[in-house]
């Protein structure tokens, strides 16, 4: 690829608004993403991105676009709740919960964008977004859901980690782990609804769990995971934005953004798993080694003395 | 006229306490008091309270009758004075972290949410970790550690907060002899610095050194004693409802029978 390609993002307005847009959205899932993985919410984000679906619907069929951000947020609120109550009752399993929450709140998004005349084209939409379309007001909205949630976990990121790690130590502690636990349900639905409108429910989902998978595959401590899963996030983000431009606009490659992104971010995991594999081949076989060398001699054990 | 003197609260003390979970009574009727420089060992059968009662002590448990009171208050409001040691082998070893910044974790409350974890806070989480000799394994991850080293990093944890009174869950459960030593030193160290330990065991020959007294429990409270009049084979037997042999000198063992 010629390398001036690489600089598009930056001279075609749209597209740097688009990258804007990635940036943040990358920072902010690559953080969240570490967190949803410590507590291994993938399953409650993933439900998150189909029950905003509803508030999508509602809020565009009521005020057209300026409707969707308050619509999804409302949604997101109620699921967040609704998972943190529902979660607390000792016969419905977390896992039944959520599928409960998911489907109810999705089946209300299909029930009034079938009512709509664009049926396909709106659940397009909402699956994929429409990164290059991403306006002004976008980003900054964006931008402040994303300092918003970088605040809230900075405040309770450790008490986050201990919960994590440990819950009945944290309550043992006297942490609160159910006001714990909705902050950072809030803190997800807030991501996703930030980031639904410009990229769709899959790039969201993708963008929360890959990059913090590839970096919970590199490192193994949570600094280093967050660092790894933001860099990715941005970097794919970037690439994916590229590769996507140069193929539809040189090439006459037709190459949604959204998926692209997606797909290399799958690419990026699959790397780091594969390099994983490899130096922890290299590894065994060197620790294999220096135990063989470092085999220590048998204690010697002293005569006994002055038997009768 | 008697002379009133003012004398601090027993660490934990228990008044005819009742714990049940959803209003079907788990443990009744324990009365006793883990005074201040000595630890108490509490055993009984699996599912006989033992947990029950730790739980109740760290406040997560309601306590339906009588009372359970820590440093004189409930134990919901006096979970800044304990120390809480849970089971090793419940934590995912695959979790992100290392030695030391699971015993910092022990220091979250006291730094609070909006300041870092400063130099005393790292030098009280390294001198813990001396103490159940593991300081130079500070920078290996948790799940890299040995079942009895991940169980002396928890009590490390709970160390690096210097509470008044320590509650361990099993402790020595499926941990190896050179931890037993470590854990069991660094909990005589605590006894003798004033700290109140309270230890679920199935070892009763580490409730033999260990303990001044014992509890025994199963379901209701058998014997809260000296460690000496506690753990006899009568007591033991209507504890477990099994058999106890005698192997020799203060070795006792349990089986089903």
């Amino acid at each position: 690829m010629d390398t001036t390609l690489l600089m598009e993002p930056f001279r075609v307005p749209y597209l740097t608004r688009a990258l804007i847009e990635l940036t943040i959205l990358g920072v902010l899932c690559g953080t969240v993403g570490a967190f949803v993985a410590l507590r291994r919410l993938e399953f409650v984000a993933d439900a998150l991105t189909h029950t905003v679906f509803p508030g999508v619907a509602i809020g565009f069929a009521l005020q057209g676009a300026d409707g969707v951000f308050e619509g999804a947020l409302i949604a997101a609120g109620i699921t967040a709740g609704a998972l943190t109550l529902l979660t607390r009752n000792r016969r419905t399993s977390d896992d039944a919960a959520l599928a409960i929450v998911l489907t109810a709140m999705f089946s209300i998004g299909v029930v009034v964008v079938s009512r709509s005349h664009s049926y396909t084209a709106d659940l397009q939409t909402f699956l994929f977004g429409q990164i290059l379309y991403t306006s002004r007001t976008q980003i900054i909205e964006t931008a402040v859901v994303a300092v918003l949630c970088l605040a809230v976990l900075a405040a309770s990121g450790r008490e986050l980690f201990l919960r994590s790690f440990d819950v009945e130590a944290a309550r043992a502690a006297g942490h609160r782990v159910g006001a714990l636990d909705l902050a950072l349900n809030l803190v997800i639905a807030l991501t996703v609804v930030a980031a639904v409108r410009t990229i769709g429910t899959a790039l969201v989902l993708a963008l929360l769990v890959v990059p913090a998978t590839i970096g919970r595959t590199l490192g193994g401590r949570i600094g280093p995971i967050i660092a790894i899963g933001v860099g990715s996030a941005v970097l794919c983000g970037y690439l994916g934005l590229t590769i996507s431009y140069t193929a539809s606009v040189d090439h006459d490659l037709a190459l949604p953004t959204g998926p692209t992104v997606v797909l290399t971010l799958v690419a990026a995991y699959l790397l780091a798993l594969g390099a994983t594999g490899v130096t922890r081949r290299r590894g065994l076989r060197a620790s294999a080694h220096a135990a063989a060398v470092r085999i220590p001699a048998p204690p010697v054990l002293p005569r006994p003395t002055g038997s009768p | 006229m008697t002379d009133r003197i003012e004398t601090a609260p027993d660490p934990v003390r228990f008044t005819e306490a009742t714990m049940a979970y959803d209003r079907t009574p788990a443990l009744t009727l324990v009365d006793g008091r883990v005074p201040a420089g000595q630890a108490v060992a509490l055993v009984g059968p699996n599912g006989g309270g033992k947990s029950t009662l730790i739980k109740a002590v760290l406040g997560l448990v309601p306590v339906v009758a009588g009372a359970v009171t820590v440093a004189g208050r409930r134990p919901a409001a006096a979970r800044e004075f304990v120390g809480y040691v849970p089971q090793a082998a419940n934590l995912d070893p695959e979790f992100p972290v290392t030695a030391r910044q699971v015993v910092l974790m022990g220091r979250y409350r006291l730094i609070g949410r909006l300041r870092r974890p400063g130099r005393r806070d790292r030098a009280a989480a390294d001198e813990a970790l001396a103490r159940v000799g593991l300081a130079d394994r500070a920078n290996a991850r948790f799940g890299a550690l040995s079942g009895g080293q991940r169980q002396r990093v928890l009590l490390a944890r709970a160390l690096s907060a210097q509470p008044p009174i320590l509650v361990l869950d099993e402790p020595f459960n499926g941990v190896d002899a050179v931890s037993q030593e470590a854990l069991i030193e660094a909990l005589v160290r605590a006894k003798d610095a004033g700290t109140a330990v309270l230890v679920s065991t199935h070892d009763l020959a580490v409730a033999q050194r260990l303990c001044e007294q014992t509890c025994l429990v199963n379901r209701r409270q058998f014997a809260f004693a000296d460690t000496e009049s506690a753990l006899t084979p009568e007591l033991l037997c209507a504890c477990y409802g099994g058999q106890v042999l005698e192997l020799d000198a203060g070795r006792l063992v349990v089986t089903p029978g």
